[in-house]
Formats: structure tokens, C-alpha cells, sequence
């Protein structure tokens, strides 16, 4: 009796994987990101970051590199009496991460073109942060102003959408593996960033793992941003001396060449 | 190789890129007694530093151009220290009336829109008039040689200076005025500087050729005396304030600022009064055109950073 009852929750159990299809979690995704600590020197220029790893062989992979939340105070130009283009007040952006790069597969890249619906609802890319970002005044048109501020963080290289930069590798058995060469741009923000790998079947996201990059200043650039910004004054007439002593320097020299006179 | 991040800006730049435009920078600050700022920060702007460092960092910079170039008319017996020093006073005080001025427009709302307009007529003023008055000057110079010297009829404008109290001689510019002229004239620069949000030597120079008459080699050197004393005031604040000094960007704009300066009063040497005075009135004319197609002209992006001008 007790065989039957069994059998027939573990059918019953089955029956449901069948009709819901496999249920996938953090655990079916493994990923590694090199290097874990962005190290900025003063000869820092950007980094390229390595994410690899595998998820499973039925679903299509998205990297996502986002920031830690921000409000950002803009400028927004408009038309004054219908002829001259200048800043007509400020706005308010609550709630958009300081840096977003989003590299999803080939196949995802046609379906955030082709079905734009299905990959808003994914919640990955740009345009899902205009659901939960707010836009201050509420009496902005909270779309235009959104589409505009998306045009100026990638002005400056810190949102992008990167196609065909993530590519797939070999399949075993239940998994398939993937990796993605990241370009961070020099002007990545310094208190770190998550680094996302979503895996997403049948246009919903199945699993999702994260990791967290850590950026770090070391060197002159850290010595001089720790005056900078715990000794203001004193970094002021430091910065005002030196550049004195290099006008006189650069004027003493050009005398004694016989230059100036 | 030669990249550099700089602290700061937050972003990392090619260091012959900077150094080449300080270096221009210089060459202009140099030959005409500019600081140059209405030039370099908008272009470090277009390298993607932000606006606010860009603009605090340039203040920096113009320390270590104006220092050079300073040096460099003072051995030449270029600056007048003592009409320097009352159009500095003048310029702190206007600079400081001028601050309260644009918060009370601010508070009124349509302060860019004034600001904009004053800078397109202003530029467009000074750069005319200077560009026709200097033309006159280089065809009397070549056609009235031997014709000069008919007597100059006193301008009423030349009575009422005359009428002032307090007339003083000033040895270097070799002009006798009332200490009251450059005080106001330097409130009055000092108040439109702060509106405009520029170190205001586009506004001085002038000032000081048609409203003080002083000679324009002696303008050049006294106004980058009266830069270096604003602009080391600017530096501490927006280091004390703000924390946008990015000493970095600012090292190696000098190095090629100091540089171009040095250049520049050699240039500036050669030429004479009317042929400086007619390339600077080009120069202001083809910046207030600029100014002018960024007002008519739909940007890229309808939205900026907090900082700008």
C-alpha cells in the first residue's frame, strides 16, 4: 500500500516538473568574475572584466554589470519663446543605478529588438528602470525625460548595451557554458558594483546569480583624493602653491634660455 | 602608456591631449591677458570631464599661466601694480555682489536665460567694437603717418573722468585718474564675471583699454596680475567647498599653460597694439558666435549634469 501512496506522489511530483517545466535556482548557475578587486592607479584606463561560467543548456544567458542606486539632479533643456535652446530648470532622477552594462546573448539581443514587451517585463535592461526610477517633478514627462537621461549616461560610457560581446561555449550534458569580456570605462564609480548573471527561458528569467566587484584606489590617486576630500583648505593651498612654483619655475627657465627678453 | 587617471574627475585621460591644449590655452593667455577658461573648460567638458571639476581644475591651471605670464610682462615692465591691485579690490567686492545677484535671479527662475543673453551681447559688443576700432587704428597707422598730430578734442567722457576726486598717477600705464575709476570699473567686471561664471578677462581687457586708456601691452601684463590673485581665490574655495580640484588635470594643463604663456608674450611682443587687439576681437566674435548656434541649434541630449554652464 504504502509502495502505491509513494509511486504515485513521485508521478504526481514529476507530472507537475512536466507541466511547469524545470524549476531552476541561484545553484544551477556557477560563474566566476576576474578580477573581484578593480585596483585604480594612476595609470588606470578602464579594465576588461572576465565573467564566465555555466547555466543550464536550455536557457539563454545575460550579463549585467549595475551600480549601487543614486538620485541625480539634471539640467533639462528646452525652447525659450520658441527660438533659443537652454536649461529650463532642473529634475530630479531617484532610484537609477551609477553604472549599467548589460550584455545579453545573440538570441536575447532579437528578442529585446523584436518582442520589446516580453524583455521590459525580463527587467534587465534600461528600459525596466523607468518603472522604478521616479522623475521629480511629477508633472515631467517622465518617458522623454528617461530616454534623455539614458542618452547622457551613455554619453559618458557608464550605460551601455554591448550585443554579441557575450558568446556561448561547449555543452555537457545539462549545461552549457558562457563568457563575456566586460569593458569597464576608466570612469567606473569607485564604491564597487555587482556583477549579474540572469539565465532566462521561454522570455522568463529561471535563475539569476550575483557577485560583488570591489573598486579600490591605491597609490597617488588615493593619497590625493584622501586630501582632497578630508583636508579641502589645506589641499586648495597646496594645489594653488605648487602650480605658483611651476609658473616661476617654467618663468625662470625661459629667462636664463634667453627667451623672453 | 600615457594615460593618467586622474583622482578627481574620476576618469582617466592621454596626457599629450592635456598638455597640448593647456599649452594652446597658454599661448592665447600669453598674448592677450585672458585666462582662457571660456575656451578650456568647455573643451574638457567634451573629453568627459565633469563639469564642476572641469571648471575648478581650470581655475588651478589658470594659477600656473597667469604666475608664468605674469612674470614674464613684469620683466618687460608690463604690469601696474598699483591699478592691479584697485581693480582687484573693486573685482572682489563686485564679485561678491554679484554672487547675491545671480541667487536672487536664480530664485526668480529665469537666471540661464539672462546670463546666456548677457554673454552673446557682451561678447558681440566688446568683439565689434574692438574689431572696428582696431581696423581704423591699422589703416591710420599705414595711410597718417606724417599727417598725425592734429590737437584731440577733449571727449565729454575724458571732462568727467578729469572732474573726479582723488586723480592719481599711474606711472606704468602713464595715465592720471581718479583711484575711484578702476575701484568701480572693477565692481562692475567684478559683478558681471560672477553672473557669467568666467574669471572676467574678457571683460577687463577692454574695460582697461577704452575706459582706463591704458597702453594695451601694459593691459595684458595687469590683467594676468589681477587673474592669478581671482583665480588662487576660486581654486582654495572650490577645494574647501566642492572638493572638484582635480590637482592632476590641472598639473599637467599648467605644465603646458606655463609653457604656451611664455610663447605667447613673445608673440604678443612682435605684435603691435591694433594687430593684438584685432585678433582678440575675432576671437571674442567667433565665441559669441558659438554661443549663438548653442542657443538657436537643438542639442544632442536634452538633459545635463548639475555644473555646467
Amino acid at each position: 500500500m504504502m509502495k502505491k501512496i509513494l509511486i504515485s506522489v513521485i508521478m504526481f511530483i514529476a507530472g507537475l516538473f512536466l507541466i511547469t517545466g524545470t524549476v531552476y535556482s541561484a545553484e544551477n548557475i556557477t560563474f566566476h568574475v576576474s578580477p573581484e578587486l578593480v585596483k585604480i592607479g594612476i595609470q588606470f584606463n578602464g579594465i576588461t572584466l572576465h565573467v564566465s561560467g555555466t547555466i543550464p543548456s536550455d536557457c539563454e544567458a545575460v550579463v549585467r554589470i549595475i551600480g549601487h542606486s543614486q538620485n541625480l539632479n539634471l539640467k533639462k533643456k528646452g525652447k525659450a519663446m520658441g527660438l533659443l535652446w537652454m536649461n529650463l530648470g532642473k529634475i530630479e532622477i531617484k532610484g537609477v543605478p551609477d553604472i549599467m552594462l548589460v550584455y545579453p546573448s545573440k538570441a536575447l539581443e532579437q528578442l529585446s529588438k523584436n518582442d520589446k514587451t516580453t524583455w521590459k517585463k525580463l527587467g534587465i535592461g534600461f528600459e525596466s528602470l523607468e518603472d522604478t526610477a521616479e522623475v521629480l517633478p511629477e508633472s515631467e514627462n517622465k518617458s522623454k525625460i528617461f530616454k534623455e537621461f539614458i542618452k547622457l549616461e551613455a554619453s559618458i560610457d557608464l550605460y551601455a548595451s554591448i550585443p554579441g560581446a557575450l558568446t556561448y561555449g561547449d555543452v555537457s550534458g545539462s549545461v552549457k557554458s558562457f563568457k563575456a569580456e566586460i569593458k569597464l570605462p576608466s570612469n567606473v564609480p569607485h564604491d564597487g558594483f555587482k556583477a549579474e548573471v540572469y539565465a532566462v527561458k521561454d522570455g522568463k528569467i529561471a535563475a539569476k546569480d550575483v557577485k560583488a566587484v570591489k573598486v579600490k584606489l591605491i597609490g597617488i590617486p588615493a593619497k590625493i583624493s584622501s586630501l582632497a576630500f578630508n583636508h579641502g583648505t589645506l589641499y586648495g593651498v597646496i594645489a594653488v602653491l605648487i602650480a605658483i612654483l611651476a609658473g616661476i619655475i617654467v618663468g625662470v627657465v625661459f629667462k636664463e634660455s634667453g627667451g623672453a627678453h | 602608456m600615457w594615460n593618467m587617471y586622474l583622482p578627481i574627475a574620476g576618469h582617466s585621460v592621454n596626457i599629450l591631449l592635456i598638455f597640448g591644449l593647456g599649452g594652446l590655452v597658454g599661448l592665447l593667455s600669453g598674448i592677450f591677458g585672458v585666462g582662457g577658461g571660456f575656451l578650456m573648460t568647455p573643451l574638457l567638458i567634451m573629453f568627459g570631464i565633469p563639469p564642476t571639476v572641469a571648471a575648478a581644475s581650470d581655475s588651478n591651471q589658470i594659477v600656473g599661466a597667469s604666475t608664468s605670464g605674469t612674470f614674464a610682462h613684469y620683466r618687460l615692465g608690463n604690469v601696474d601694480f598699483k591699478m592691479g591691485f584697485l581693480l582687484l579690490i573693486g573685482g572682489v567686492a563686485g564679485g561678491t555682489l554679484g554672487v547675491e545677484v545671480i541667487r536672487i535671479l536664480r530664485a526668480t527662475g529665469n537666471a540661464d536665460f539672462l546670463i546666456k543673453i548677457t554673454y552673446v551681447l557682451m561678447l558681440g559688443f566688446v568683439g565689434f567694437y574692438m574689431f572696428l576700432e582696431s581696423l581704423q587704428g591699422l589703416k591710420k597707422t599705414k595711410a597718417e603717418v606724417v599727417v598725425e598730430e592734429k590737437p584731440k578734442k577733449e571727449s565729454t567722457y575724458a571732462k568727467i573722468i578729469g572732474m573726479l576726486p582723488w586723480q592719481i598717477y599711474f606711472d606704468k600705464s602713464r595715465v592720471k585718474l581718479s583711484i575711484l575709476m578702476p575701484l568701480i570699473l572693477g565692481v562692475f567686471v567684478g559683478i558681471l564675471a560672477a553672473i557669467m561664471g568666467v574669471g572676467g578677462g574678457f571683460i577687463m581687457v577692454p574695460v582697461m583699454v577704452y575706459l582706463l586708456r591704458m597702453p594695451m601691452h601694459v593691459v595684458v601684463g595687469t590683467s594676468l596680475f589681477q587673474i592669478l590673485f581671482t583665480c588662487v581665490n576660486v581654486t582654495i574655495m572650490q577645494a574647501h567647498s566642492n572638493h572638484t580640484v582635480d590637482f592632476v588635470l590641472a598639473l599637467i594643463l599648467l605644465i603646458g599653460s606655463s609653457l604656451g604663456a611664455q610663447f605667447g608674450t613673445r608673440i604678443s611682443k612682435k605684435l603691435n597694439g591694433d594687430q593684438l587687439k584685432i585678433i582678440l576681437a575675432s576671437l571674442v566674435l567667433i565665441v559669441m558666435v558659438k554661443m549663438l548656434l548653442g542657443l538657436l541649434l537643438e542639442p544632442a541630449v536634452l538633459v545635463s549634469f548639475v555644473g555646467g554652464h
